[in-house]
């Protein structure tokens, strides 16, 4: 696996959010696609300051950009390493400082190049839904694949609650299970995008959601593939 | 080994306003007698300014001397931020709280739960007494959030009650063992239907004549024959000026994933001479 450097800076963040993949005001939207790992040195930063990194993308291609996820840091900081995540549409991570100027230098990696397994739209009601078949599920995939979920949630509302679920045999003769405890979101959300870690799925797997309460919702997804 | 990063929790607020006050920790509310008495907002919209993922609630201040006051208390939401108050986790026990410092206390009686509530939502409190004359309660709410590493942290959705009697505002009766441990009493009446991953426990004695004594609780979940042991020794402490202290205890073994489909044992051990009317509670995060 090849790492390249594909986006780098370094910028006195204040209260301007500012994008990292564009080197200006933000958030931007970065249509490549890549394994992205992010990498932040805050060496300038010190006690009190408050910066947040937030990381950005569409669920669906051409759809709308959401946040998925911040992190913040307050106060004196080592070098941030963020996880890896499959970016392809419309993505960008951004600092935004709340107390205090901090020089921060970035680096954005790639790790390879990750395709698009399925995705889909359905406007979810009380039928567990597949988001491998796109029917009521959960169904049985039996494709090879690395798998990580993008689940845009931004239609909820308050009172409604959905649950997702992650499917998977763990040999190929034994009966589908499902993996962990399920995942439910409740109520409207600031950060509406639910992703899913890597999973190496194999055998029977599927992911599905499904409506506990509340009103049906217009819910997107995309799975995306590592290998 | 993994390598891990380490998370905390960058933000905090609570509805302490600068001095600790000695007895009256947090908003007061008044119970019904065997019922939800009205909900008191005791955390507004306007200071919920981030996403929560942990909150802490201390119940304080309902003990009277010479009086069994067993309790249950509800923390409610409006996600609006308005005051059209849900139950967000209903039935807390909290027989005979404490009073919020000073001797015969351990401040209260202290639950935590890793839940998320969304920015912008206030937070209410009511509560119920198994006594004639109610009396008063004190809520003392924390709230923490911008977690330094959000794909390490898991807030659930949903905190369901186990052997809550709430016509009598306690739990489900139990007897504890003094030189050995108790029986395991089942708390639940039927196999729970979801999946759960954190776990708190309760003990209360309605008793108008107490006796000074630590009092362990322990509490699992399985079937009638095997059980897998979540809490073992949740400490609780009892004072003969008829009060429960429960201090803020958040340890490792609340986490524990058990699917749907088991029972929710507790079983307890005390110190000394047992008082009478003893129950037990659990709570459980989901989602």
């Amino acid at each position: 696996m090849a790492v390249t450097e594909i986006f780098s800076g370094t910028e006195a963040i204040s209260t301007t959010e500012w994008s990292l993949t564009t080197d200006s005001a933000g958030p931007d939207s970065e249509a490549s696609d890549h394994a992205v790992q992010v990498v932040i040195e805050l060496e300038d930063a010190t006690y009190n300051d408050d910066l947040e990194l937030k990381m950005y993308e569409t669920c669906r291609s051409g759809g709308t950009q959401r946040l998925c996820a911040k992190w913040p840091m307050i106060g004196d900081q080592r070098t941030f390493i963020s996880p890896i995540f499959p970016m392809l549409w419309g993505w960008d991570f951004t600092l935004d400082a709340f107390v205090g100027t901090i020089t921060a230098n970035w680096s954005i990696r790639s790790l390879g190049t990750p395709t698009l397994y399925v995705d889909g739209v359905e406007t979810v009601s009380t039928t567990e839904h597949s988001l491998t078949t796109d029917t009521a599920g959960p169904d049985s995939t039996t494709d090879d694949k690395g798998i990580m979920a993008f689940l845009d949630f931004s239609t909820l509302d308050d009172g409604d609650h959905f649950r997702v679920k992650v499917y998977e045999k763990s040999r190929s003769g034994d009966t589908q299970r499902q993996v962990g405890a399920p995942f439910d979101i409740k109520d409207g959300r600031s950060d509406p995008m639910l992703l899913i870690p890597l999973q190496a799925f194999l055998h029977g797997w599927d992911i599905t959601v499904d409506k506990i309460a509340g009103t049906d919702r217009s819910i997107e997804w995309s799975l995306r593939a590592f290998a | 080994m993994l390598w891990a990063p380490t998370c905390e929790f960058l933000w905090r607020e609570s509805n302490l306003n600068g001095r600790p006050v000695t007895g009256t920790q947090g908003v007061s509310i008044t119970p019904g007698n065997n019922t939800k008495g009205s909900w008191v907002e005791i955390l507004a919209d306007t200071v919920i300014t981030q996403d929560v993922y942990w909150i802490e609630i201390c119940i304080s201040s309902i003990a009277v001397s010479a009086s069994a006051k067993d309790s249950i208390v509800d923390i409610g939401f409006d996600p609006t931020g308005g005051t059209t108050w849900e139950a967000l986790i209903a039935d807390l026990f909290a027989s005979d709280a404490a009073p919020y410092g000073g001797s015969n206390s351990s401040g209260g009686v202290w639950y935590a739960f890793p839940l998320f509530i969304k920015a912008g939502t206030a937070l209410a409190a009511r509560g119920s007494v198994n006594n004639a004359t109610v009396g008063t309660a004190q809520i003392y709410v924390r709230v923490y959030g911008r977690p330094s590493h959000p794909e390490l942290v898991r807030a659930g959705s949903h905190v369901d009650a186990f052997g809550i009697v709430a016509g009598s505002s306690r739990g489900t009766v139990i007897t504890p063992g003094t030189t050995s441990e108790g029986a395991w009493t089942e708390l639940t009446g039927a196999v729970t239907t979801e999946d759960y991953w954190y776990w708190q426990c309760a003990v209360g004695v309605n008793d108008g004549t107490m006796t000074t004594s630590p009092i362990h609780v322990d509490l699992s979940a399985g079937d009638a024959s095997l059980k897998d042991v979540i809490i073992t020794d949740d400490p609780w402490f009892v004072y003969a000026s008829e009060a429960i202290g429960h201090g803020l205890a958040i340890s490792p073994q609340n986490w524990r994933s058990v699917p749907a489909g088991a029972r929710v044992y507790a079983r307890a051990q005390n110190a000394g001479a047992l008082d009478a009317a003893y129950s037990a509670s659990a709570y459980a995060v989901r989602g």
